[in-house]
């Protein structure tokens, strides 16, 4: 799905990746863990595409072609989403008007028909039903209004809609309360399929006793510094990070 | 002192051309103006009124009326179902049969001096709007009726370097309520001039709205003012939308003559290009317990410019008043201005006023997030933009005018909206 190669990016001169490898497969779901200022969030944000970051080495390949090559929406077009750790109020742009016009653009890319407006609605009552969020607030505008917690589940409603083959959750459990958490997670645990894969980034184990990863990464001072299964997010919890940090600094 | 009178030669020599008034209007009015029009120049950015809008590009303009040939105006039309008044230049071409019992609308010849009630005319476009009105109509809306479609008015002005002065003047009697559409058009106009007055007086309990769409060509001048006097219980609105024109100004002064009335001064400007638009507003509470609100908004891209001056006075009796003004602007290039200003003048101590200014650029955060979803940037900044403005639009009560907007707005900047339910 995607292979990232020693990755090394900055921003303003500061280097924040200083050599990040990883690889996905379909069908694999893989947690990112970390402290604070570990990169966590440069990492999600390369991968969507913003343009603030300078690539310094390495490469991305995403399905065979080079990501880093790739507009914004051309990453989103083939396949990459990316549930935002701060999703961007939209006053006057409605949630259904957008992501009709989103998947209307992604089809077309693919070079197939624009969806009707019967299937779309009918695909839009589905999906807001996938995270218990009220159709009321699918056709508002885009995260206007939005508690914290509706706006972490609006992002999973348009993750639904879109179908991506690999999709970067970002912090989407901070500022989450249990109940939220458990409709976030399930949402992203019944569109999983053996054809996409998801990446996980957080802070803590919490969201992880509700989306079993199959891989546990440590990122650390912009390197993945420890992997391994779904235990060792358990180990993390139960150690804290400085374990961590005092074996990469031996 | 030279120099003075070699700019007055400049308003002077602009006349040169221009006829005079054809419209009757009372002759101690043609004379009083016309005595201080020969003392008068252009303004200049000295005077505050004309700070940032230069009239040079105005004042050197040779006009020169000619005749052309009869326009299809139904092109023009912005709703199908209206009592519709339609004026090519000097002459009016269209005036629907049957007006509704209450609705009087004179035109031209028809209207006699004494048609005209007192209105304000200060400034060189008020004062060269009497002395050189060729056209224009008096609309009386009688006590008590309530207008069963909208009054929709064209103005097109055809051919370069046209002269366009059109006077008018509605008035609502007791309770009466009416709902305009003004329209203003132009045709292979190439430095063409147009200058329209408005005198609008409402009665008590009276309800006005008034759209005026500006959708002139690009290479036209246009100068508009509205006097609005407003009495008792009444409720005015006025929504001016900007789309097009080399270079619009547009005076609006509304006179709140009486206790518990409604005012509502909305305007949305979109322009490119060179082009220039001015919105100068005032709105002058003198009686108590009135509420005033104020929202323009407008987006410029390449060198275009534009202007908000705002002011809302609050006379020493005038207490209660709630007065709420909002300008905001995105600029769209590095090489697009704004300059606003509003100004409050409050001398009531028991009132809420507020206002705010903004100007900005467009909210990239905002287009990430769209893009990050498959949306090509020009899409995703097409709707962001048009999505700062629609909370002006929505302003807009009749959803014809609406629709008219949104296919303009859709075919000259590729926005869409979605007609709401």
């Amino acid at each position: 799905m995607i292979t990232i190669k020693d990755l090394h990016a900055s921003i303003n001169g500061k280097a924040i990746l200083k050599g990040l490898t990883l690889n996905v497969n379909a069908g694999e779901v893989h947690a990112i863990m970390g402290p604070n200022g570990a990169g966590k969030s440069t990492l999600a944000s390369i991968l969507a595409g913003r343009e603030e970051y300078e690539i310094t080495a390495g490469e991305i390949d995403f399905n065979g072609e080079d990501l880093l090559d790739l507009s914004v929406e051309e990453r989103a077009r083939e396949g990459l989403f990316l549930a935002f750790q701060y999703p961007v109020e939209i006053p006057g742009v409605s949630n259904v008007n957008f992501l009709r016009t989103a998947i209307n653009e992604i089809r077309d890319h693919k070079g197939e028909k624009a969806m009707s407006a019967k299937e779309f609605m009918a695909l839009v009552r589905d999906k807001s039903a996938l995270v218990e969020l009220d159709s009321k607030l699918a056709s508002r505008s885009v995260n206007e209004g939005f508690s914290g917690g509706e706006k972490k589940r609006n992002e999973i409603f348009q993750m639904a809609m879109l179908n991506p083959k690999l999709a970067i959750l970002d912090e989407t459990d901070s500022g989450l309360d249990i109940d939220a958490l458990r409709i976030v997670a399930n949402g992203v645990n019944q569109l999983k399929t053996n054809e996409n894969a998801t990446i996980i980034i957080t802070h803590y184990q919490r969201l992880l006793d509700y989306i079993i990863p199959d891989f546990v990464h440590v990122l650390y001072d912009g390197k993945i510094v420890k992997s391994g299964r779904k235990e060792l997010a358990l180990e993390l919890e139960e150690k804290g990070y400085d374990w961590i940090k005092n074996n990469a600094a031996n | 002192m030279e120099m003075e009178s070699v700019t007055k030669v400049n308003l002077q020599s602009f006349r040169k051309n221009l006829l005079p008034a054809k419209l009757l209007l009372p002759k101690l009015l043609i004379d009083a103006n016309e005595k201080a029009l020969v003392e008068m120049d252009f303004p200049n950015s000295r005077q505050e009124a004309w700070k940032y809008t230069r009239l040079n590009r105005v004042a050197k303009i040779k006009l020169e009326s000619s005749s052309s040939e009869l326009i299809d105006w139904s092109s023009y039309s912005m709703v199908k179902d209206a009592y519709t008044l339609v004026f090519q230049n000097e002459s009016s071409i269209y005036c629907s049969p049957n007006l509704p019992n209450g609705l009087s609308i004179k035109i031209g010849s028809q209207i006699v001096a004494t048609d005209w009630l007192e209105s304000i005319n200060e400034g060189h476009v008020a004062k060269l709007n009497v002395a050189h009105a060729q056209n224009g109509c008096v609309i009386n809306v009688a006590e008590g009726i309530q207008v069963d479609k909208p009054i929709q008015l064209l103005f097109i002005s055809d051919g370069p370097k046209q002269p366009n002065f059109w006077r008018n003047q509605i008035q609502l009697g007791l309770g009466a309520n009416a709902n305009v559409h003004v329209g203003y058009f132009s045709n292979n106009a190439h430095e063409a001039y147009s200058n329209v007055h408005w005198s609008v007086f409402l009665k008590e309990n009276s309800h006005l709205i008034m759209t005026k769409i500006q959708n002139d060509e690009a290479a036209n001048f246009h100068f508009s003012t509205e006097n609005i006097s407003q009495l008792k219980d009444s409720n005015f609105t006025l929504n001016t939308v900007t789309l097009n024109g080399a270079f619009v100004r547009n005076d609006v002064l509304v006179n709140v003559e009486g206790e518990n009335c409604e005012t509502h001064l909305n305007g949305a400007y979109i322009m490119k290009e060179n082009q220039h638009v001015d919105n100068h507003t005032t709105v002058d509470h003198i009686f108590p317990n009135c509420n005033s609100y104020e929202l323009y908004k407008g987006v410029l891209d390449e060198k275009s410019t534009a202007v908000f001056n705002g002011k809302v006075f609050v006379r020493p009796n005038a207490q209660k008043i709630n007065a709420f003004q909002s300008n905001a602007n995105v600029l769209l290039s590095n090489d697009a201005t704004v300059n606003s200003k509003p100004e409050l003048e409050i001398y009531a101590d028991d009132v809420k006023c507020s206002h705010g200014s903004t100007t900005g650029q467009l909210d990239e955060e905002a287009v990430f997030y769209l893009r990050s979803r498959g949306i090509s940037d020009a899409a995703a900044r097409q709707m962001v933009v048009a999505a700062f403005m629609q909370d002006v639009f929505s302003k807009i009560v009749s959803k014809e005018v609406k629709t008219y907007i949104y296919a303009k707005l859709a075919k000259r900047f590729n926005w869409q909206y979605e007609e709401e339910h």
